[in-house]
């Protein structure tokens, strides 16, 4: 077998696999920038851009910590929202997820002090992970109907727990929304997402059923357990979302966490991980959620309304999308 | 003189790491109207990439093509197409939920549809004369998911026919034909090139190119070996060309051996799927070589895919190593012992863009991990073992499949079973689309498992395969089990064909 001149990075450690394989692509069409760089390029440009515009505003030590602050919420639900989209599926419940689960610990906490108020939170997470799950994996309704329609209960049910009213938090459970415990908890859900997508059977097992299902399943892949597990774990992210979220607002609101699926999903897009499956990396997905919450706070530094602010988040995701699909591998678009 | 149908120039096809087509500069293969011009090689040879560029699927990274006198650059296939040049290859291209008919003038729309709005009758009647290029009947109102694979293939060969191409690409169309197909296609082919048109043929059967083809263009490593007249050379040449040393005739086992034993490992009693197959009753040995043999749509397919527990079985008894086993999932088969190697390794066999490592480690993910926990260095140390030992031609265990050539692929499957010992080894075509040299390799390997106490399930339709190949031989038509035979009894393949038929 013939060697000609490789390109530089066709090998990369195991996360960035994809990102390698896109970086090929790239040296055969000439591009300049490996694609692989190109959300730390983008998050570069947005932190310069701010910087230039808004000044000393946005570049602040107490700016920084919120940053950070901001980046851990949007990350930590949109690690599951990761593997969700690994295995090329979509999960649109984490929204109403991060809310009902923050509304819980709420509402727990009150009567039977935080620590049982984190874990009810949490459960609720994981259970309502479970029915998505099951509704795609045994019930065969796609995901993106499954979790359509969990959005839509979750915001219900988050209404009606809070009894349409803001529940203020019991003391002590403020610890998971503030530093340290914020980035505690985010250092902790970063590197159990990590290891979990790199280093376990149940990452492989996500990574093959979004490189192909059929194939997955013909090798010994339990596809449906799999896709239980993988909507569990989103719903685990959420919970703990929920519950990072609450607390740093210091009362859970029936309407928190609107739109929020998106802003997650943006995440994991802005940070390069195709919506066509089989490939993704966590690491990608902190540097998506950086980028996300350092646009959303310098327009608000820029005194931009907030209803500009939509329009914008949403095209950055459909920008997003357009530059990290695979269209090689779905050929059709729908 | 006459200007060939076709001329290369210098082509070249550059990908990342490899060239798979490198012609010299001034190097030319021409092509002469009226031929059957074949292209051999083994996998990875550059036949494939080259008439991807003919049909326009990819540019070439430098050279030119003439079609005729004048310079053919298509930017892509349609381009080809309305410059007469058309291609049908091995993998399936229709759109599955049409039916024959709309398939077979899909794309013709404004031949049917005067004012923008389709004409039925119209439609119909040009289907139907698109149809007439085969010598077969089929349905055009019968959607072409429901057809066999056989049958799909020979729609798109109408298709490409009806459009009246000045040059047809077949390539390794005959790996998904039965030998009656073949048989078609070879009539097909011969009426079409005699109106002056051209035919360039890719087929791992060199039975075929001489029974077939006028030409014979050999490549190597994306070189051009050799052009010759199909009538002045032989198989043991050819062969030799195409390997670039004399190629022994170790296709196949060698005679006298065997391994079966009388212990009986896989007991299958009156075992039928729905409309696919009834009443199938057969027991493989262990270090049984069990051949099946029988049309495309014999049922053979699902057979073996009940056997694995991708499909469910609607009755009948099947005993593994004398435990009555019932699998309703894949992964229950793999645990309990049984291995399938699929007849179509890009659909079914392989994840195309994940690391050959990965794909090898696939199926034996609980072995390879503690608690959940994967060892990626053990996981590599296994990939480097089969790479190695089946001499899998990658850069690295990091080389994704999509990169590597028919042979390889295989391999690659193969391996992916051999990582942990299994007791019965379905193998659907485990040398479809594969080189002389691959096959060999694949056939002495198969026969080590054997030898290893194995049983295999070798479900083929290569009639030299299967009579080489196995201890015992079940053929299959519509469903049935038609004929027994051993190797002992030195099964000719008129015999075989006549269960079959």
């Amino acid at each position: 077998m013939k060697t000609g001149e490789q390109p530089p990075a066709t090998i990369g450690p195991s996360g960035f696999g994809a990102v390698a394989a896109r970086a090929r692509e790239a040296a055969r069409s000439g591009r300049l920038i490996p694609p692989r760089l190109v959300p730390f390029l983008a998050l570069i440009i947005v932190s310069a851009f701010f910087w230039v515009t808004a000044g000393d505003r946005f570049m602040s030590i107490d700016n920084g910590s919120f940053l950070l602050q901001q980046s851990a919420i949007i990350a930590i639900p949109a690690f599951g929202v990761t593997m969700v989209i690994i295995s090329w599926s979509i999960d649109l419940s984490v929204g109403s997820l991060v809310a009902l689960t923050g509304m819980v610990a709420a509402v727990v906490s009150v009567d039977h002090g935080p620590v049982v108020g984190l874990l009810a939170g949490v459960a609720v997470g994981v259970a309502a992970g479970v029915l998505n799950g099951i509704g795609l994996a045994v019930l065969k309704v796609p995901s993106f109907m499954v979790t359509l329609g969990m959005l839509s209960v979750g915001r219900g049910l988050t209404i009606i727990v809070s009894q349409s009213q803001p529940v203020d938090v019991a003391r002590g459970f403020q610890a998971v929304g503030h530093p340290p415990g914020l980035f505690i908890l985010f250092a902790l859900c970063f590197a159990g997402a990590w290891v979990l997508l790199n280093y376990t059977s149940f990452g492989r097992r996500a990574v093959a059923i979004g490189g192909n299902e059929r194939v997955a399943r013909l090798s010994g892949v339990p596809v449906g357990r799999e896709k239980i597990l993988l909507f569990m774990f989103s719903g685990l992210m959420a919970g703990l979302g929920g519950i990072a979220l609450t607390a740093r607002t210091g009362a859970a609101t029936p309407t928190a966490a609107m739109g929020f699926e998106l802003t997650a999903i943006a995440a994991v897009v802005l940070g390069g991980t195709p919506l066509t499956g089989g490939v993704g990396s966590m690491l990608n997905t902190v540097i998506g959620a950086f980028i996300l919450s350092i646009l959303l706070n310098g327009m608000i530094i820029l005194g931009i309304p907030s209803e500009i602010q939509l329009v914008v988040q949403g095209l950055v995701l459909i920008g997003a999308v357009l530059l990290s699909l695979e269209r090689s591998k779905i050929g059709i678009i729908k | 003189m006459r200007a060939p149908a076709l001329t290369l120039v210098g082509v070249t096809k550059q990908f990342p790491g490899t060239l798979a087509v490198n012609f010299d500069p001034q190097q030319s293969l021409e092509f002469e109207a009226g031929h059957i011009h074949a292209l051999v090689g083994e996998n990875g040879a550059g036949k494939s990439t080259l008439v991807s560029i003919i049909a326009g699927i990819q540019p070439p990274t430098s050279g030119e093509m003439r079609l005729g006198d004048d310079i053919y650059s298509p930017g892509d296939v349609l381009e080809a197409r309305r410059q007469g040049v058309d291609i049908v290859l091995q993998e399936p291209g229709l759109v599955d939920n049409m039916t024959v008919e709309e398939n077979l003038v899909l794309g013709r729309e404004r031949q049917f549809a005067p004012f923008g709005l389709f004409a039925p009758q119209m439609r119909r009647r040009l289907a139907a004369a698109a149809l007439e290029h085969l010598p077969r009947r089929l349905d055009l109102s019968q959607p072409t998911r429901s057809l066999t694979l056989e049958d799909q293939k020979l729609v798109e060969l109408a298709r490409a026919l009806s459009l009246d191409p000045k040059v047809l690409v077949i390539d390794e169309m005959s790996a998904c034909l039965s030998e009656r197909g073949v048989r078609e296609l070879f009539t097909v082919l011969q009426s079409f090139v005699s109106k002056g048109r051209l035919v360039v043929y890719i087929s791992h059967h060199l039975e075929e190119v001489f029974e077939l083809c006028d030409r014979v263009t050999v490549m190597k490593d994306g070189r051009l070996v050799n052009t010759l007249n199909a009538g002045d050379t032989n198989e043991d040449e050819l062969s030799s060309l195409m390997v670039g040393r004399a190629m022994k005739a170790t296709l196949y086992r060698p005679d006298e051996t065997t391994h079966a034993t009388a212990q009986p490992l896989l007991e299958v009693v009156g075992l039928s799927l729905a409309g696919r197959y009834r009443d199938v009753s057969f027991t493989l040995h262990r270090g049984e070589i069990l051949g099946i043999g029988g049309l495309v749509g014999c049922g053979s397919e699902q057979l073996a895919l009940c056997l694995f527990g991708a499909l469910r079985a609607s009755s009948g008894t099947v005993r593994l190593a004398g435990r009555l086993v019932s699998f309703h999932q894949p992964h229950a088969a793999i645990r309990g012992g049984i291995a399938y190697l699929p007849a179509d390794r890009d659909r079914d066999g392989l994840i195309l863009g994940l690391s050959v490592e990965k794909n090898v480690s696939l199926a034996s993910l609980p072995w390879l991990s503690r608690l959940g926990f994967m060892s990626n260095r053990r996981e590599e140390q296994v990939a480097r073992r089969f790479i190695e030992q089946l001499r899998i031609v990658v850069r690295s265990g990091k080389d994704i499949p999509l990169r590597l050539s028919g042979g390889n692929r295989q391999k690659v499957v193969l391996s992916k079973w051999l990582v942990r010992d299994k007791e019965v080894l379905i193998l659907h075509n485990p040398t479809r689309g594969v080189d002389v040299r691959g096959k060999a390799e694949i056939h002495a390997l198969i026969n080590e498992l054997a030898g290893r106490g194995m049983g295999i399930l070798l479900i083929t339709d290569e009639l030299p395969e299967l009579i080489g190949m196995s201890d015992t031989i079940m053929m299959m038509r519509r469903g049935r089990v038609s004929g027994h035979t051993s190797r002992k009894e030195r099964p000719t393949e008129e015999r075989l064909i006549s269960y079959m038929l």
